[in-house]
């Protein structure tokens, strides 16, 4: 019954499946201490945890003006037989590029923000997206975790003393992160070149013939199309799974903005 | 230091910003201070602990422990594998029980953990190493010749005593994967402040592990009474302050046992219920 | 309606030794009986003697292939000496993960050893129906037998990709083609062709 709901009507059950901040006891998101910055995001029975930790560097001598962002995506041995335990696998460091690739062409940070002094001083934010349950769509939800994560992330004031040109911190004056853009990724699985099913599940993807990522932004602008290999797909069809994100993306909008605003008041 | 190619990479240097914090409001160490100034907590007080198990879909067995004052372990438990490489090690007739211990690079305060590197693979193989340790005299390897189990454990924040919550979790994830086992193993951390008449505390903070003088782990089979793992160190006690500590950590894990208990007992009859409830669905 | 079961976890002790024997998921340890398993308490009385205590969990528990078992298993390679394979069924249990066995020239059938050939008995892709010798020693790993009649070969393909059919204990032949092959064919027991 639920498959053939979910080809029929793909956006309906991912809506009914997208829970966030589900944790058992109900506490809320931003839930690690130790982090500046921290989401969890479950996506069916996939869960990703991101933690932002934010440090203090020189910029690059070649972008004086930038702060760093370094997004890691972990595929432990813990969330599923498939990974062995050790160094990141080739599904991890490809997962970690797409994120990577995704700061940066939605631009939904501007890394001049995270400058302080230029030239000098600038934020670094260590995004670890560690995954705890893999069962498919893994994209999906790390784009999703780290855009929650980094929208409750609280960075300490830094000030330059003018008299002897040293950084002092004020770590009781914390302000946000400014989120330019919100990306948002959809995955979806290519059956027999002709078949599209929306998150697919660990079993879908190793039984599909190919998948297909969509990364939508706020105005409904594409930031990337991440297809590695598999079956190929007509235009039109591409054209179905982008008119397919792009309202997806206001369904998770509208979520992640309910669930910053429910933690908001403290 | 040879580069990582297989992370993505930020600056070579970065320090976290307490350090540039300026001098006379440095909160982390305030916290302390406050704590200092209440009223010495009682030695014997245990914080709150929160268990569940079999929350993971991918892992045969799992669960997920949570101390009050953020310490928070996930763990993952498969049943028996073949052993990768036949009769390795292991003494004939008995199966293997492997171990991995990983540190989420957020789970400390301060400065991010380096994955990969050269000081984290060392603690994460030592904490992998003491959790084997704890472990393997509570599960039945005899009942699984020339096969391997595997744990794996997650430390998501770390808020003191979490390789004591990493063993319990670990004990309560295999045997939600129906791995047999002879008794849960229950981990309790203590610590001592410095001072001579400092008192040895029970399931500590990581504000008193960093400042302790002397920890120490234990590990016990509660329902054989039998200990599993002792694991410490430190400086300046007698011989009769580490036993009172030991008797002390006994207690606390006896203590702790009713909660895990609890939790497991859940988890098999949630499982169950699921089990049941798929039959009839079946049926009708 | 059976009263509301009762759940137990590792460790837990269940009745003294003399009142019951222990089933599985079940452990002695002086004179009492302990569970090993968290699941579900059962005792069920025999006509004779004491009741057997056993603890058990809905999904299936964790089961190895023991001496002595009879396991299915699918053909991975063969060569001159022995044939490899993997074990997917210990009885009719399907395993969590595959386990890999060693079928030895020896071992293929009962009688007229020497004159067994490998590759007349089993080829690659064929489910065999065999029995667990030997758990290995340091350099191998399970050793398998399928020296009776009830073991061997249950299905084979021919080279065309049909099921072939056996027509005698060392011969099949393909419904297609009409072409024979040799197998070391299992007289298959009228208790397994249940599905």
């Amino acid at each position: 019954m639920a498959t053939a709901f979910k080809t029929v009507e793909p956006l309906e059950y991912y809506r009914r499946f997208l829970k966030e901040n589900c944790r058992p006891d109900g506490r809320e998101l931003g839930s690690i201490t130790t982090a500046d910055g921290s989401a969890l995001v479950k996506l069916g029975n996939t869960t990703v945890i991101c933690g932002i930790k934010a440090e203090l560097a020189a910029p690059a001598v070649d972008s004086a003006n930038k702060g760093y962002i370094v997004p890691n995506v972990e595929l432990p041995s813990l969330c599923s037989t498939r990974f062995r335990s050790g160094p990141p696998g080739e599904e991890a460091q490809a997962a970690s590029q797409f994120i990577a690739d995704v700061i940066e062409n939605s631009q939904m940070i501007a890394k001049e923000d995270l400058c302080i002094a230029n030239g000098k001083l600038a934020w670094v934010l260590y995004c670890d997206i560690i995954c705890l349950d893999y069962d498919g769509n893994i994209l999906d939800a790390s784009a999703f975790a780290l855009l929650a994560a980094l929208k409750n992330v609280q960075l300490p004031s830094v000030t330059i003393n003018e008299e002897t040109g040293l950084s002092e911190v004020n770590l009781k004056q914390k302000n946000p992160l400014i989120i330019r853009k919100h990306p948002v990724a959809t995955s979806f699985a290519i059956f027999d070149d002709t078949l599209l099913i929306v998150d697919p599940t660990a079993e879908e993807e190793d039984l599909a013939t190919g998948t297909v990522t969509i990364v939508t932004d706020d105005e409904d602008r594409l930031c990337s199309v991440h297809k590695p290999g598999g079956s190929p797909l007509t235009g039109a069809k591409l054209q179905d799974c982008i008119t397919r994100a792009i309202t997806r993306h206001k369904e998770v909008k509208k979520l992640i903005d309910k669930v910053i605003k429910s933690i908001k008041p403290k | 230091m040879p580069l990582d190619h297989r992370r993505v990479r930020g600056p070579e240097e970065s320090q976290p910003p307490e350090l540039w914090a300026a001098a006379g409001e440095v909160p982390v160490e305030g916290e302390e201070g406050e704590d200092k100034d209440a009223a010495p907590r009682d030695p014997c007080d245990l914080r709150p602990l929160f268990a569940r198990a079999g929350l993971l879909s991918q892992a045969e067995g799992s669960a997920y422990v949570e101390l009050g004052g953020g310490t928070k372990v996930l763990c993952a438990a498969w049943g028996p594998r073949e052993a990768a490489e036949p009769g390795a090690a292991a003494p004939a007739g008995t199966g293997r029980l492997l171990c991995e211990f990983r540190r989420a690079p957020f789970a400390g305060r301060g400065a991010r953990w380096r994955p990969g590197s050269a000081s984290e693979r060392e603690a994460e193989r030592e904490a992998a190493a003491a959790l084997q340790e704890a472990l393997e005299p509570a599960v039945r390897l005899a009942r699984y010749p020339r096969a391997r189990l595997a744990v794996s454990a997650l430390l998501l924040q770390d808020g003191g005593s979490a390789l004591a919550a990493a063993i319990s979790a670990a004990s309560l994830a295999l045997a939600d994967a129906g791995v047999e086992m002879y008794d849960l193993a229950v981990g309790c951390a203590l610590c001592r402040s410095p001072g001579p008449a400092a008192a040895w505390m029970l399931q500590p903070g990581e504000p008193e592990e960093r400042r302790a003088v002397a920890r120490l782990t234990v590990a016990l089979l509660p329902a054989l009474n039998q200990v599993s793992a002792v694991l410490g160190g430190g400086q300046g006690s007698s011989p009769d302050a580490w036993v009172q500590a030991l008797r002390l950590g006994l207690d606390g894990c006896h203590r702790l046992y009713p909660v895990l208990r609890q939790s497991l007992l859940r988890a098999a009859r949630r499982r169950d219920a699921t089990a049941a409830a798929a039959a009839t669905a079946a049926t009708a | 309606m059976a009263p509301p079961a009762r759940y137990c976890v590792p460790g837990e002790r269940l009745c003294s030794a003399e009142e019951a024997t222990a089933g599985s998921g079940t452990y002695t340890r002086h004179g009492f009986i302990f569970s090993s398993l968290a699941g579900c308490l059962e005792k069920r009385s025999e006509d004779s003697g004491l009741p057997v205590v056993s603890v058990v969990r809905d999904a299936e528990s964790q089961l190895l292939p023991d001496v002595g078992a009879v396991v299915t298993c699918k053909v991975c390679s063969i060569n001159s000496r022995f044939a490899k394979v993997h074990i997917l069924y210990v009885g009719s249990t399907p395993l969590k993960s595959t386990f890999r066995g060693t079928i030895r020239r020896e071992d293929i059938r009962a009688t007229e050893k020497d004159k067994v050939e490998v590759y007349k008995s089993f080829r690659p892709g064929d489910i065999v129906l065999a029995k667990v010798i030997s758990l290995g020693d340091a350099q191998s790993n399970y050793l398998l037998s399928t020296a009776e009649n009830e073991l061997g070969v249950v299905v084979a393909r021919s080279e065309a990709g049909v099921q072939m059919v056996p027509i005698s204990w060392c011969e099949m032949q393909c419904p297609r083609t009409h072409t024979k092959d040799f197998r070391k064919v299992a007289r298959v027991q009228p208790q397994f062709l249940q599905t």
